[in-house]
């Protein structure tokens, strides 16, 4: 049986009030049960509600009654780990986090701030987000959502910051855009490192509104982000900045800058030796010359960003754009080595992406269509695949290639509504 | 007299639809189709990782 307790009074003594409420609850105890023989049950609602301050040795009696500890030097302790913790998911530090993680959820019960408890609840979220546990994380939202009503102003901007990354992770990218600008209201209440932490958000606005077709927001939030991180020298983020800027450049088909913005990228990725980042802007570079119809150049350029490559989730990437160049060519025999290739990387992953339906469809095209089958594939698997995920933009190269076939096969009133379609989309980009 | 004009009113209007229906039909099949260059969509491009 456990009764220390060392009550060192402060901000967290009216905390303890939550925590035996915490500690009560869980033991399925009533109010009557536990104040029996202590004090009345009246009192006991007012302390748990932290609308009255117990003198030490009724919370003594109390937490002996609950079985539980209260040291004040242990929690001040576990508050620094905890911080420690947030620290190393917000850099990123997988294996300190992990480390950390360990740590606190074996002392999770000990945690007598209400505050604490809810922001190390909120950033098991990202924890769980990080470590790709997508299960895990979708259970946690929704005890999270629960809990959210009575979040402060500061837990409030972790749990919409963090909702963002849980849409971001689901590709619900409209969603994710909502909740990071949401979490943009409460920016002056996080505590410690204010501007790493403004512009690492800036930095995320940015990324999901270019996933999300929004131009204006891209510009906005990754030139901010861009300026800070250039004048702190951070080449990797101010590398990934210029990619963003460049891709939204592409898409407003203003080439001379977006080839600037792409080869800074790649200027920085190779000075500070990422691969990542350097297959990234060649491969931005290829899809680029792509778009100028300058096919050479573009598979030249996907070359060399499939050669760095080392995983097969970013394999297929260059794989497929080199397929569809060389197909795009009429040079048919390449087109179909990539197509070959493509389907050995993904031939250990079952999971539907788009990057599969793109080697499926191709492979109709590369191989000779059988009657109906390109139909029967676009419209009953890709398009509802990318409605359901809110890619309604992804829609449009399917759409047009759908269109092209029956255009070729004479079913002209066919190919007018699939481009149509896919012209209504392009017209609300 | 008057039948005659008539005559040759409807055969102008007859000789008239067919021609716009035969250029219609042997048109270049690309005249219908939207731009090579508004074909084109953006779709290979490579978003940078998330922070």
């Amino acid at each position: 049986m456990l009764s220390i307790i060392r009550w060192g009074g402060g901000p967290m003594r009216n905390d303890i009030g939550y925590r035996i409420k915490y500690h009560r609850e869980s033991r399925n105890m009533t109010q009557s049960e536990l104040a029996e023989g202590i004090i009345s049950v009246s009192y006991l609602s007012k302390i748990e509600n932290g609308k009255a301050e117990a003198p030490e040795e009724i919370i003594n009696f109390l937490c002996e009654k609950l079985d539980i500890k209260f040291n004040s030097n242990d929690m001040k302790n576990l508050k620094s780990i905890c911080e420690d913790w947030f620290k190393a998911l917000f850099n990123q530090d997988l294996e300190k986090a992990h480390t950390l993680y360990k740590e606190i959820a074996k002392n999770k019960e000990s945690i007598t701030s209400n505050s604490l408890l809810n922001l190390v609840e909120i950033h098991i979220l990202r924890y769980f987000l990080i470590n790709n546990k997508q299960c895990e994380a979708n259970l946690h939202y929704k005890k999270l959502r629960r809990l959210s009503k009575q979040f402060n102003e500061k837990e409030s901007y972790y749990w919409l910051k963090f909702n963002g990354y849980y849409w971001f992770s689901l590709s619900s990218y409209n969603k994710a855009l909502i909740y990071f600008q949401k979490a943009e209201r409460y920016l002056h209440f996080t505590s410690y490192e204010i501007d790493e932490e403004e512009y690492s958000l800036y930095y995320m606005i940015a990324l999901t509104a270019s996933y999300d077709k929004k131009a204006r927001i891209v510009y906005e939030y990754a030139s901010k982000a861009l300026q800070y991180y250039e004048r702190k020298v951070k080449l990797k983020q101010a590398a990934e900045c210029h990619l963003l800027l460049g891709i939204t450049f592409v898409r407003n088909k203003d080439f001379e800058d977006a080839i600037e913005s792409f080869a800074l990228a790649q200027k920085i990725a190779d000075t500070i030796g990422n691969n990542d980042l350097l297959a990234t802007s060649l491969q931005n570079i290829g899809n680029l010359y792509s778009i100028l119809n300058k096919s050479n150049e573009a598979i030249a350029y996907y070359k060399q960003s499939y050669e760095l490559r080392n995983t097969t989730q970013s394999k297929i990437v260059p794989i497929n754009s080199l397929m569809i160049e060389y197909y795009k060519t009429q040079d048919i025999k390449k087109a179909n080595y990539w197509l070959e290739t493509g389907q050995r990387v993904l031939s250990e992953d079952e999971t539907p992406s788009i990057y599969r339906y793109e080697l499926e469809v191709y492979n109709l095209l590369i191989n000779g269509i059988v009657e109906k089958q390109l139909e029967k594939l676009v419209l009953n698997e890709v398009i509802p695949f990318l409605d359901n995920r809110g890619q309604h933009h992804e829609k449009v190269p399917f759409l047009e290639l759908l269109a092209n076939y029956y255009f070729d096969n004479r079913k002209y009133k066919l190919a007018a509504i699939y481009f149509n379609q896919a012209l209504k989309i392009k017209s609300n980009l | 007299m008057r039948g005659d004009n008539q005559m040759k009113k409807l055969l102008g209007l007859f000789l008239a639809l067919s021609l716009i229906f035969t250029a219609g039909y042997t048109m270049n099949s690309n005249d219908y189709l939207v731009t090579e260059e508004d074909q084109h969509e953006p779709f290979h491009e490579e978003h940078p990782k998330g922070n």
